[in-house]
């Protein structure tokens, strides 16, 4: 059933985000393409500072010399470049607010499925929609960044790419799986964060001050529980250069279920609709 | 069999009593009305029966089982406001009640479809109401639910959709399960139904088989309901 209703939330994002994303790619591309054709030079190539591992292979020019108009839209490319990134965060926490009290809030309850297969299919559903729109806004910022460096350095970034993959892959993937990790128990403190708010009540007006302070008083708990945990490390180590402790390890996988049951709890036996 | 069993059921909204001390019981293979004015407590009832609310006090057994994600598996619910997607078609809703429900009845789905005069390449959004409705209805009795709950189904629709829709119920109705059906239309749902509990303020004032009500007072339902709510 997990299976069924990822499948399901999947199908409800792409309906409702597809506009957004066509109309993204569009709006970039047509930036991109006025950018090269119209206000493209020379200076812009020389523009840009290239450093791979630790070595400066372009110093990169003085801003000036790209134009102003060439500065404008570069700054609106790159917040929408942003904004997309950002953008499963908004529409995953709209979607779950709607999903308990919106019309169609019905449907959702009515779907014979324990609450906290329902959460958790939310939860894969949202980290899903991260990593294609955070994959859609490097890549933009990467297709930007060749297309105005007249795809000069395209080779030496890909084989250096390849090189620290093959290098440094399993470190890597250990990293982006903890990344993952982080993201989704931030996007579960959220989603409890609405249930305690939806609880109470569904008027909006007072929802959104108690969802907000149910999260500051959460995050200020958390980080006052992890600062005692690290106390006692445990077993220390370090993945690129970045360091992590066993206990904190521990006390997040512990944090994350009580989220989760506190979470499905809430929607099972609080929220009325 | 007991289908649905309330027993003593009461609803407060801080000092606001919605239901008081309900007590109702529902037999399998019978068609039976929830009859009573706006606010009287004939939706909370339902979405307490849905485990969409709680009950302040008092319990409530669906098959005797308690009201919970098991027992929505055993309910098949027609809510009062559009609950589908507007990005969905009719087929991308039967998809998703196939996908979600064990009970879901394709050939029954299809049949009353034909009935409702539907076709399933069209989108929820470019339904009118009453086609909205009939979807609706379609998909609840789609299902071979031990408990259909049917919440207003003739609101807001047509003569002519009305005459359908209570066709649609009839056709689909089997002694397996029973339904629970509400309305203001009491002439128009008086045909189809077995028993009837007439609610006011939160509480039961009258109940009976359809039969038992005529034939004591010798008036029809609708002159029934006419008289224990008139002002």
């Amino acid at each position: 059933m997990l299976g069924k209703l990822i499948g399901y939330e999947f199908i409800k994002k792409w309906r409702t985000s597809k506009f957004v994303l066509l109309g993204y790619a569009m709006i970039q591309a047509a930036l991109l393409l006025i950018m090269r054709v119209f206000l493209w030079n020379e200076h812009v190539a020389k523009g840009f500072q290239v450093k791979l591992d630790g070595v400066i292979i372009n110093e990169g020019s003085a801003s000036g010399d790209v134009g102003a108009a060439f500065a404008v839209l570069s700054g609106i490319f790159f917040l929408l470049a942003l904004f997309i990134g950002a953008y499963p965060f908004l529409e995953s926490i709209y979607r779950f607010e709607r999903d308990l009290s919106g019309k169609q809030a019905y449907l959702e309850l009515m779907l014979p499925v324990a609450a906290w297969k329902k959460v958790l299919a939310k939860l894969i559903t949202t980290l899903g929609s991260l990593i294609v729109c955070g994959t859609l806004s490097l890549m933009s910022m990467f297709v930007y960044f060749m297309v105005n460096s007249n795809f000069k350095y395209f080779l030496e970034i890909v084989k250096a790419f390849m090189e620290a993959l093959l290098r440094d892959g399993l470190s890597i993937v250990l990293l982006v799986l903890n990344m993952l990790f982080a993201f989704a128990f931030f996007y579960l403190v959220i989603f409890l964060c609405i249930t305690i708010a939806k609880s109470f009540t569904h008027k909006n007006a007072i929802a959104v001050p108690i969802g907000i302070l149910a999260f500051v008083l959460a995050i200020t708990g958390m980080a006052a529980l992890e600062a005692q945990v690290d106390k006692v490390p445990i077993y220390t180590y370090s993945i690129l250069g970045s360091e992590f402790t066993v206990s904190s390890i521990l006390l997040e996988l512990a944090l994350f279920v009580l989220a989760l049951m506190g979470t499905s709890q809430l929607m099972e036996k609080r929220i009325e609709h | 069999m007991m289908i649905l069993r309330a027993e003593k059921v009461s609803k407060r909204y801080f000092n606001k009593v919605a239901l008081s001390d309900l007590d109702i019981s529902l037999e399998q293979g019978k068609v039976v009305g929830l009859l009573g004015p706006n606010g009287s407590g004939k939706t909370t009832f339902l979405k307490l029966i849905n485990g969409f609310i709680r009950p302040s006090s008092g319990k409530i057994t669906v098959c005797d089982i308690d009201i919970g994600y098991r027992t929505k598996d055993l309910v098949s619910f027609l809510p009062d406001s559009e609950y589908l997607y507007d990005w969905m078609t009719i087929r991308e809703a039967a998809d998703t009640y196939a996908k979600f429900f064990k009970d879901y009845n394709k050939v029954r789905f299809n049949e009353l479809l034909d009935f409702m005069q539907l076709t399933a390449d069209i989108k929820v959004k470019s339904l009118s109401k009453g086609m909205k409705e009939k979807l609706a209805l379609a998909l609840t009795l789609s299902r071979d639910a031990r408990l259909i709950v049917l919440d207003e189904p003739l609101n807001g629709v047509d003569p002519v959709a009305r005459e359908q829709i209570l066709g649609a119920i009839v056709r689909s109705f089997s002694q397996d399960s029973t339904i629970l059906i509400t309305s203001h239309l009491i002439n128009e749902v008086e045909s189809i139904l077995d028993e009837a509990y007439f609610l006011k303020e939160g509480r039961i004032v009258l109940h009976d088989t359809t039969d038992n009500l005529r034939s004591e007072r010798n008036k029809s339902l609708d002159e029934l309901y006419r008289e224990v709510f008139a002002c």
